[in-house]
Formats: structure tokens, C-alpha cells, sequence
């Protein structure tokens, strides 16, 4: 084997590796400038590139280091190490690092590497959390579920009725597990205690956008409401001052009338004269005397 | 609710499925075995992905959350752990998204746990860090900050293989690729850790770790 570094698994691995969107990290097929020129132009002729040599086109800064990093380590050895390699493709990659001492050197540095990773702290299942983390998830989908109930008015028939089923629909069915009961029982509990443990985030939003519209337009009625009532309180006092005004006017209107004449009388004695020679008639007598 | 035969055939393979049908039914307490067997891995897996362990836990919590609200739209089609991993990664690449926004990235690990020390690892050409004067600790740390140099993909289909023990395949379907994309992820991840790590990988021998070429002999 001239080149330890040749893929041992044959052509069938390689048109694999053409068809997929390898080399992309952002999943979708993802092509350098290089590649780019080398699908759209047309290619250029052995003897053309012979004689004019042109410089390849630098890779991209940031795919650089992991571009030809990349080149140097074939995939077959990756999905050797990684055991995922099938029985004929392990025969083979086992062949050439045999074969190539390079080869063998450079997969026990990128296994050693891999190794290292078992450094890494590992979380093990903790029961606390995993309460912690069950109350959580409850509190937050039911305390959502009460709020839709409460708002349609369900909670309140059921508070009245003693029929709690708008908390206990997300409870457990079948309670096994007294702690967990326990855990519940006191979950709902401190649930009355912090409600702000009782909403997901859409609902609150939903609940501070209905009260910011409320607080903002309840003052606007109401000053609009006292505005119009002061308005009819205005016209309807106005109007009633009007015909208080109107009614006196006409009690003195025969007065007014005869204002010149009783100008003209002078005195009392001269009145008197007037009622007894019956110039203005009975009635008129009478009523001066009045 | 029918569980249809496909679901009911993957149940009998992977239990998770028949406690998530059994979820979608009502059972709590099937949730709440779901949440015993998961939330340790998830948070090893999150955090290895954030970089930070508290970001990683409330990341956690919310992957139950989702699985829990999502619980009556769960067909069972698939390995529930690849579901729920699916959504860890959404949740953990968001989280990074949004940390890079700030411009911060994701949080490279520190000795105290708290403030970050540096983003980059010691290469071979920058610090010649001698076996003596390395201690365990360091050593995480400098794992720790290795893994974070890759990017998500990287690290992510790394950490899947490496701690949940996935396959190809089964990274393809939480990654959203095929396994092709996989094995060449895999494949750059192994390269860059190598290289991050080459002060250091003689160190795997006196930790007591297993002999590489005998393994690779076998």
C-alpha cells in the first residue's frame, strides 16, 4: 500500500461523501470559493494546467485550520475509532494502520485525545432536582390551566361546589409514591403563596397587555363619563333658571306695562281718588288695593 | 387515545417511549420516572454545551417543560431520547445565539466555577505545560476549554457520542442531518481536539486511563 492515508473502504465510501453535505457545519451544503469555481467554470485541460500553473485559491480564513487539519485525517479512520465501522470496512482500516506507522501514530494521538474527554464531570441523576424539577413543571401547567379557568369562571363554580378539578385534572392518577404526593400537596400550596410561579410566560404577557389597555382606558372613561355628567347637570340647571326667570317676569308684566302711569300717581290719597270714581272697574279696584 | 403499532413496536424497544405514551396519557408518575432517568444527562450534555452549569440546569428544567406542554402531541415515532435531546440542543443553541449576541459566547470553564480566565486553551506552541506541574484539576480545565473551541455542531455531536453513547445515526437525527454530516463533524472535532490537546495527551497514560494502541491492535 503506497499511501497509508487512501481510503481502504473503495470508490463506493467517497461518492457517499460527495452526494452528503459534508463540510458544512451549518448542515446545508456549503461550498468554498474554491469549489464554487471549480462547479460553475468550465474545467480547464491537463495540459493547460501544466503549462499555466495558476496559485490555488486560499480557503476561507475561518475554514482554514479546519480544512486542511481536516485533509490530513481520512473519515474512514474517524468511523473506525468512533466503531462504527462495518465488518469488511474494520478488516481494512486495520490493514492500513498495520501497514503505515505514521498512520498508527497519528489514530492513537486522536484516540488519546478522545480519552481525555472522560476527564469531563459527569451529572448523575439526583432525586432532589428531579423533584425540584417536577414541581416546576406542574406549577407552571397548572397554574397556567386555573388562570384559563378562573377567567372563564369555572374555578369559582367549583370553589363553591367543593370540586377542585381544575387542580386536580394535571395531578397524579394514580399516587403510588406518597412522597411525591407530599411534594405536590406542598407544591400547590406554595403555589397560593408566590402566584407568580402560576403563569407561563405567554400568559403573563397575555394578562400585563389586558391590564395595561385596562389601566389605560378605565381613567379615560371615567373622566369622560363625569364630563358628560356635568354637561346635563350645566344645561338642566341652566334651564331650570331660565323659567324661574321667565315666571317672574310674567307676574310683574302688567306692572311694567304701567309703569308711566303709576309713575304719575304720586301718592296714596290720589290712588284711592282713582279706585272710588271706578275709572279702571271693580276688579282693577280691587286688585290696586291688594 | 390509540397508540398506533409503530409507536406501540418502538415501546416494547425503548421504555422511555412507553413512559412518554403512558405520559401522554395522564400518568404523571411516569413523568416523573422520565425526569429521574434524563435530568442528569441532560445537564451533563447542556452543560458541556453552554459551558456553564446553573444556565445548564435551568436549561434542563425547561427541556421537561417543553416535553411536558408538548406531552398530547407525542406520536411516539421515534427514541424518545432523541427527542428530548433535540429539544436540550434547540434550548442550548438559543442559549449560545443569544450569549454571542452579547458577545460573550458560550462561558469557557474556571477553577473557581465563576468568572471566566481565558477563552483559549493552552496550545503546544503557546505553553509548554510540563506533566509536573499539571495537576487533575488543570487538566479538566483544559479539556473543558478544548471542548468549547469547537463549534456547536462539533461539540455538540462529540458530547452525544462521547456521554450518551449515539451512534451515527441517532446524532444524525437529533442534529437534524445524516450521518454522513456526522461522521465528517466527528471527524473535525477529533482533529481540533487532538490539537488542543496535544500538551496533554501523554497525560491520559499516567491517569490511568486504557492504552490506545492496544486497543486499536484488538
Amino acid at each position: 500500500m503506497s499511501d497509508p492515508r487512501r481510503d481502504p473502504l473503495g470508490p463506493k465510501d467517497k461518492a457517499d461523501e460527495a452526494c452528503s453535505p459534508v463540510g458544512s457545519d451549518s448542515g446545508g451544503p456549503h461550498t468554498g470559493p474554491a469549489d464554487r469555481s471549480s462547479s460553475m467554470a468550465p474545467r480547464p485541460s491537463a495540459a493547460h494546467q501544466l503549462s499555466n500553473p495558476e496559485p490555488p485559491v486560499p480557503p476561507e480564513p475561518c475554514e482554514s485550520d479546519e480544512a486542511i487539519a481536516a485533509s490530513r485525517v481520512p473519515e474512514w479512520l474517524t468511523s473506525f475509532l468512533d466503531g462504527e465501522a462495518s465488518g469488511e470496512e474494520k478488516t481494512r482500516a486495520k490493514q492500513a494502520l498495520a501497514t503505515s506507522c505514521e498512520l498508527k501514530k497519528e489514530a492513537e494521538e486522536l484516540q488519546k485525545a478522545w480519552d481525555l474527554l472522560d476527564f469531563l464531570p459527569k451529572n448523575d441523576p439526583e432525586p432532589e432536582k428531579s423533584r425540584a424539577t417536577m414541581e416546576l413543571v406542574l406549577s407552571r401547567v397548572t397554574g397556567a390551566t386555573e388562570r384559563v379557568d378562573e377567567e372563564a369562571g369555572i374555578a369559582e363554580e367549583g370553589a363553591v361546589a367543593g370540586d377542585d378539578s381544575s387542580v386536580l385534572r394535571l395531578r397524579p392518577t394514580s399516587l403510588g409514591q406518597a412522597d411525591i404526593r407530599a411534594e405536590w400537596g406542598s407544591h400547590l400550596d406554595r403555589r397560593t403563596e408566590h402566584p407568580h410561579l402560576n403563569s407561563t410566560v405567554s400568559q403573563r404577557t397575555k394578562r400585563a397587555r389586558v391590564l395595561f389597555w385596562f389601566r389605560q382606558a378605565f381613567p379615560l372613561a371615567a373622566m369622560g363619563l363625569c364630563g358628560m355628567l356635568l354637561g346635563l347637570m350645566a344645561l338642566g340647571g341652566w334651564n331650570s333658571v331660565d323659567s324661574r326667570r321667565r315666571e317672574k317676569l310674567q307676574k310683574i308684566q302688567g306692572v311694567v306695562e304701567n309703569l308711566q302711569l303709576l309713575r304719575e300717581a304720586g301718592n296714596l290719597e290720589f290712588l284711592e281718588a282713582i279706585g272710588q270714581s271706578d275709572l279702571f272697574g271693580q276688579s282693577d279696584a280691587g286688585a290696586a288695593r291688594e | 387515545m390509540n397508540i398506533g403499532k409503530t409507536s406501540a413496536l418502538l415501546a416494547l424497544r425503548d421504555p422511555d417511549v412507553g413512559l412518554m405514551l403512558r405520559v401522554r396519557e395522564g400518568d404523571d408518575d411516569a413523568f416523573h420516572e422520565l425526569v429521574l432517568r434524563y435530568q442528569g444527562r441532560l445537564i451533563t450534555v447542556i452543560r458541556h454545551l453552554v459551558g456553564d452549569e446553573q444556565i445548564a440546569e435551568d436549561l434542563a428544567q425547561e427541556t421537561f417543560l417543553r416535553v411536558y406542554q408538548s406531552r398530547t402531541r407525542y406520536r411516539g415515532q421515534c427514541r424518545f431520547s432523541t427527542w428530548i435531546f433535540t429539544i436540550a440542543h434547540n434550548l442550548a443553541f438559543n442559549q449560545n445565539r443569544s450569549s454571542s449576541r452579547k458577545k460573550q459566547g458560550p462561558l469557557p470553564f474556571t477553577e473557581s466555577g465563576s468568572l471566566p480566565i481565558s477563552h483559549s486553551t493552552p496550545r503546544a506552541t503557546e505553553k509548554p505545560a510540563p506533566e509536573s506541574a499539571l495537576d487533575r484539576q488543570e487538566l479538566v480545565f483544559a479539556v473543558q476549554n478544548a471542548l468549547l473551541e469547537l463549534n456547536h455542531r462539533q461539540r455538540l455531536a462529540v458530547v452525544l457520542n462521547k456521554f450518551e453513547d449515539m451512534g451515527y445515526e441517532e446524532i444524525a437525527g437529533v442534529m437534524g442531518l445524516g450521518p454522513t454530516a456526522v461522521k465528517s463533524l466527528l471527524n473535525r472535532a477529533r482533529v481540533k481536539l487532538r490539537e488542543n490537546l496535544a500538551p496533554y495527551l501523554n497525560r491520559a497514560h499516567s491517569e490511568g486511563l486504557s492504552d490506545t494502541s492496544e486497543d486499536l491492535d484488538e
